[in-house]
């Protein structure tokens, strides 16, 4: 009697138990809102960086050629408008695009890391001025990161005064005026960058120009650390590591053989990017295939699309994506479906609560 | 004092950032692999033409390679143009044709190209990695691999 007993209690409990199971139905979607062609046309572009900046009306789409040191400007129809600066030194000349933004009056800020020069062109390419970025300090901007804000220039950075095992004592952020000269450096590195196993300096970052926050993510790690451009300081902190996060097995080290790194980071995750739009705060993530290694394909690796809620960066849904996301403005997502130079298709996305 | 130590610590993050990625120790299992697997893999990328490889420098990178990489291939670029003892030639891994070109263009290379779409260079394991380059002797025995761009003297790789 007692055994029966058991088995109905047992039951009843299962049953309660798969009822109070939370649903685990994906609840955000993608939505397809276009799809841009870039034209492609005498002079040619080879390969650009996974990196779009669009300017805030949605215009102007600015993508870095990797292989000619130069911006290529199209209008948001996909039709070329303009290509700024050329390879080289002298005053447009280029050696290394590290980092680019435009802003409201359609200027485009470039910053030139071997130069460690901040060049700024006007929508067409014409030069407006050209100043030494940071020529006295013991920082360096982290690559893809600088951005205008109001009449100033934000950036994650690296301390190079801090050993390089030593990573996260490192601090954040730089604000700095357009004539090269830092204003103010607050924040502190990341702390998962003493556990992540992975050499990297690499901070991304995202900008709400409408609440002055700054939200930033080592590449490494899963964290989001938010700053307040205003008060200068930390002001929120976020991020889990999802399903398919994942770290070397082993420490990967800069002397050690490129081919052994390759081997060591193969199926690792990095986050590529950090978006927000008036909802969420997304982190780009992707897994380094060994395709990837091989090849250096950008369609090789894996991508994913971790969703939080921008209020409180409670964790709300990983998506994995067919697609590479690469910039975002006005809540809309843009991410590359072919990178085929002969058949560049950008696509256009929103996120959007899933009709049931 | 404190500027030179920030310039130092400046230079070796830049290093480590930029150079440390052309860097490569051992290849010492890569020498063996016989001519016959070479010379099959090049006319499996060439539209099955015959290349020579005795005699011959074979560079192979990617169209994204780091710039101490471009400026060792513009080098050999004005060795091709300069002498006729030695071959040079030049494969470049990359999936699109127009990339490759571009490429080409932009570093103003004469030196004779075959793309290899798909880096089946890497896996058939004819080398460890990219970029590096390979000295064929006049048997066709490989002489020389070293990585490109590692700042090595070009003129001792093929002496």
């Amino acid at each position: 009697m007692i055994y029966q007993w058991t088995l109905l209690l047992l039951f009843c409990l299962l049953v309660s138990c798969a009822n109070d199971k939370p649903d685990k139905s994906p609840i955000l979607d993608l939505n397809k809102l276009d799809s841009i062609t870039l034209e492609q046309k005498e002079p040619l572009f080879g390969k650009f960086f996974e990196q779009l900046v669009i300017s805030d009306d949605g215009n102007f789409l600015l993508l870095s050629e990797r292989i000619k040191k130069q911006i290529f400007v199209y209008k948001s129809d996909g039709k070329l408008f303009s290509i700024i600066g050329e390879s080289g030194r002298g005053p447009s000349g280029l050696l290394e695009i590290t980092g680019y933004d435009i802003n409201d009056r359609d200027e485009v800020l470039i910053y030139d890391a071997l130069q460690r020069m901040l060049k700024i062109f006007d929508i067409e390419g014409n030069l407006l001025r050209s100043v030494s970025f940071l020529e006295n300090e013991t920082i360096n901007p982290t690559a893809n990161n600088i951005k205008w804000y109001n009449n100033q220039v934000v950036s994650t950075i690296y301390d190079t005064k801090v050993p390089f095992d030593e990573t996260h004592k490192s601090s954040l952020v730089a604000l700095a005026d357009t004539n090269g000269n830092v204003d103010k450096v607050f924040g502190q590195f990341d702390p998962f960058s003493e556990k992540d196993k992975k050499l990297t300096f690499n901070t991304v970052s995202t900008l709400d120009k409408e609440s002055d926050l700054f939200y930033t993510n080592l590449q490494t790690s899963p964290y989001i650390y938010v700053y307040d451009l205003v008060k200068q300081k930390l002001v929120d902190k976020g991020g889990i590591q999802t399903e398919n996060f994942k770290l070397p097995e082993k420490e990967i080290t800069a002397y050690l053989p490129i081919s052994q790194k390759f081997e060591l980071a193969t199926n690792t995750s990095a986050i590529a990017h950090i978006f927000n739009t008036d909802q969420y705060v997304i982190q780009h993530m992707q897994v380094l295939t060994n395709e990837w290694f091989k090849s250096m394909d950008y369609a090789a690796k894996k991508n994913f699309l971790n969703i939080y809620n921008k209020e409180t960066l409670d964790f709300i849904q990983e998506i994995p994506v067919s697609f590479t996301p690469i910039g975002e403005q006005n809540n809309k997502l843009y991410v590359i479906k072919d990178f085929n130079p002969d058949n560049y298709i950008i696509g256009v996305y929103e996120i959007v609560a899933k009709q049931n | 004092m404190k500027s030179w130590q920030s310039k130092i610590n400046r230079l070796i993050f830049l290093l480590l950032v930029v150079a440390a990625g052309c860097n490569e120790r051992s290849y010492s299992d890569y020498y063996d692999k016989p001519l016959s697997e070479w010379e099959s893999y090049l006319s499996a990328i060439s539209d099955h033409q015959q290349i020579e490889l005795k005699n011959t420098v074979l560079l192979v990178l990617k169209s994204s390679e780091c710039s101490p990489a471009l400026a060792e291939l513009s080098w050999w670029n004005s060795f091709t143009k300069d002498q006729k003892r030695i071959e040079v030639k030049l494969i470049i891994i990359e999936k699109y044709a127009t990339t490759a070109k571009v490429l080409l263009e932009q570093e103003n290379i004469f030196i004779p190209s075959y793309r290899d779409f798909a880096a089946v260079i890497l896996d058939k394991d004819l080398l460890p990695s990219t970029p590096m380059k390979v000295y064929f002797d006049q048997q066709g025995e490989i002489e020389n691999i070293k990585p490109i761009g590692a700042h090595s003297n070009e003129m001792e790789f093929i002496n």
